[in-house]
């Protein structure tokens, strides 16, 4: 059995008297590529926020490799080696798509250091190799403002990869997309899971069975379920939760 | 929008700054003099970009570093000429002072009478200030309108301590007749270098790295949160530099201008170098240079033709710039510029941000 890079015990995060998790137990282990569905609302993204240090859980710990790191600041979760790309594409619109590589690479990240920072070749050869798994070497120079929704949310993948976390979040890769961009950020972020653990929330279902092993449901912040891909799609509480979908596996 | 002068472009630079050079020479003392202290503005005009055009931090009270520096300045010449005078005003003491009832000048404003401890300390001072009112707001993750205003209030508490605290600062009236620099071409001529100094390190500060971490702030400060940048310290640094170069812009047109007032250091200059950014263009550099120059000499040479008119003029000028180019005047051209570049790769750019609003609340997800 290998070791759990993540692990939350008893989280809660309550927003105005509501809670948004729950008592939440949930644990990604060493090199897993995991996914996170759930009806809106569930708490996906909170769950993401409060693990990156947006939020503040209420209660409840959230340990990264054995350490406590709930109530972090951002920048400092980050440079444990966890990344995160948001369910908006959010890159920086104004600057090129090189610039917005640079930035997300990996390094350099104090005042000082970054006042002297020079990109070695490297950095670029680095910066290009992920250009090109994602399609965009030949934009390179031009503004991000020029991409379409599809090649930010890749942009913003391919940011993220080169800031090369440990620990990986896409909250939606793929919304936007066509069918065949789908297949490839598929096939992208299966590459992506060799290296590292990744967790995923999609809601799209086609894209999710291309690329899950093991599937979480969150339901009211809770977790309802979690098992292979056939295991939820069969469980009859989760077909209960997509209200009128009589079965996940309709959600495609 | 990194954008600043290309290289093709760097003869044009070296053009403009050499008919500055010899502007007094066609121009006569009266034009020098107003140049230079337009190149003040335009210094103050930089320190605005680095921090609202590049970050994107709207500060209302950019003024106060500009305007410390004015008065550390006016204050040492003004000891140094009335002690150096004493007939002027009988016992050597600066005027303002000996009508408030001093009889000798404050202990701990004695060092101020070496101008070459004064300058330097006016510009360390406003320094350590800006880091003050830089570290507060910023570690406490205030941005956008609130920062505005929160810089506005620190504008307003010095214009009033400058009125109140008349015995030491000259009051209503600020500090005159200590003698200036004006009419003197040596001195212009320092000014321009500054100038071109402040421009050439701005340049090099936004084109680097650390200059594109100022910019991924302005575009989104949460992302590059998220990506392991404590913005806070970014925003301080930048705040702090900026503040610096608006002390030595202020001293150097105190020494030029022979006054300085409350005007100087209050929301006036502060909302003023607003306008000359955002007319110039925000977040180009260039802008900040055409910004001031244009408005406050288009200021001048209305107001020696129309007596009345031309506050007004001034006015519709300002709205009709920022009517038809919301990027400022350089920013507008840049974008032209991309838009056809993006036109000529056989790409319409699907949406195209505009510089104006950034300041706002970052893009929250």
């Amino acid at each position: 059995m290998t070791a759990n890079i993540l692990e939350i015990h008893g989280l809660v995060s309550v927003v105005s008297r509501h809670p948004i998790i729950n008592h939440l137990d949930f644990a990604i282990e060493e090199g897993e590529l995991r996914v996170l569905v759930g009806p809106n609302g569930a708490g996906k993204t909170t769950l993401i926020d409060l693990i990156t240090g947006r939020h503040r859980p209420t209660a409840g710990q959230i340990l990264f490799k054995g350490q406590r790191i709930d109530g972090r600041a951002r920048h400092e979760i980050y440079r444990l080696g966890i990344s995160r790309k948001f369910q908006v594409p959010t890159v920086y619109d104004n600057l090129t798509v090189f610039e917005n590589m640079s930035i997300g690479l990996r390094g350099h990240r104090s005042v000082f250091s970054s006042l002297s920072y020079r990109m070695t070749p490297a950095a670029v050869e680095q910066i290009e190799r992920v250009l090109a798994q994602i399609k965009l070497l030949e934009r390179a120079r031009e503004e991000a403002f020029t991409l379409s929704h599809g090649e930010k949310q890749w942009l913003e993948i391919g940011m993220v990869v080169a800031s090369d976390p440990q620990l990986l979040f896409l909250d939606e890769p793929t919304t936007g997309m066509t069918r065949e961009e789908t297949n490839a950020t598929a096939r992208l972020i299966r590459d992506i899971a060799k290296t590292r653990s990744v967790m995923v929330v999609e809601h799209d279902m086609s894209f999710v069975r291309q690329i899950a092993r093991t599937i979480t449901v969150l339901h009211q912040g809770r977790k309802l379920a979690e098992g292979s891909v056939r295991e939820v799609e069969d469980n009859p509480k989760v077909a209960e939760v997509y209200l009128g979908k009589v079965k996940i596996s309709a959600v495609s | 929008m990194g954008i600043g002068l290309p290289r093709r472009y760097l003869f044009l630079g070296l053009a403009v700054i050499a008919v500055l050079f010899f502007f007094p020479y066609y121009a006569g003392d009266f034009r020098m003099n107003q140049l230079g202290l337009f190149l003040c503005f335009v210094m103050f005009a930089l320190s605005l970009d680095l921090i609202w055009g590049f970050t994107g931090i709207l500060s209302l009270g950019n003024a106060v570093y500009f305007g410390g520096g004015a008065y550390f300045v006016a204050m040492s010449l003004k000891l140094k000429y009335a002690a150096t005078n004493p007939a002027r005003y009988g016992s050597g003491i600066p005027d303002f002072m000996e009508w408030n009832g001093l009889t000798a000048v404050p202990l701990w404003m004695r060092p101020l009478e070496n101008i070459w401890f004064a300058a330097p300390a006016g510009v360390l001072a406003m320094g350590l200030l800006a880091f003050v009112f830089g570290f507060i707001p910023f570690k406490r993750h205030i941005y956008g309108v609130y920062c505005a205003v929160i810089t506005l209030a620190e504008s307003l508490i010095f214009e009033e301590l400058i009125i109140e605290k008349q015995a030491y600062t000259g009051g209503f009236n600020g500090i005159t007749d200590y003698g200036s620099y004006s009419s003197n071409i040596t001195f212009y001529w320092i000014i321009l270098a500054v100038t071109v100094f402040f421009f050439w390190f701005a340049r090099r500060l936004t084109t680097s790295h650390f200059g594109m971490i100022l910019q991924s702030i302005r575009e989104n400060e949460l992302r590059s949160e998220f990506f392991g940048f404590e913005v806070a310290n970014y925003k301080i640094f930048v705040f702090t530099v900026a503040a610096m170069m608006s002390a030595i812009a202020g001293g150097l047109y105190a020494a030029l201008n022979g006054i300085v007032s409350h005007q100087e250091i209050g929301p006036l200059l502060s909302v003023e170098g607003v306008i000359w950014v955002a007319v110039g263009g925000r977040g180009t550099l260039i802008g900040a240079f055409v910004g001031p120059i244009l408005i406050k000499g288009a200021e001048s040479l209305l107001s020696e033709q129309f007596a009345w008119l031309w506050g007004l003029l001034v006015g519709l000028l300002f709205i009709l710039v920022i009517v038809l180019m919301p990027d400022g005047i350089v920013g507008t051209l840049i974008r032209r510029a991309r838009r056809k570049r993006a036109l000529a790769a056989g790409r319409q750019p699907a949406y195209e941000p505009s510089a104006v609003g950034v300041e706002e609340t970052p893009t929250t997800l």
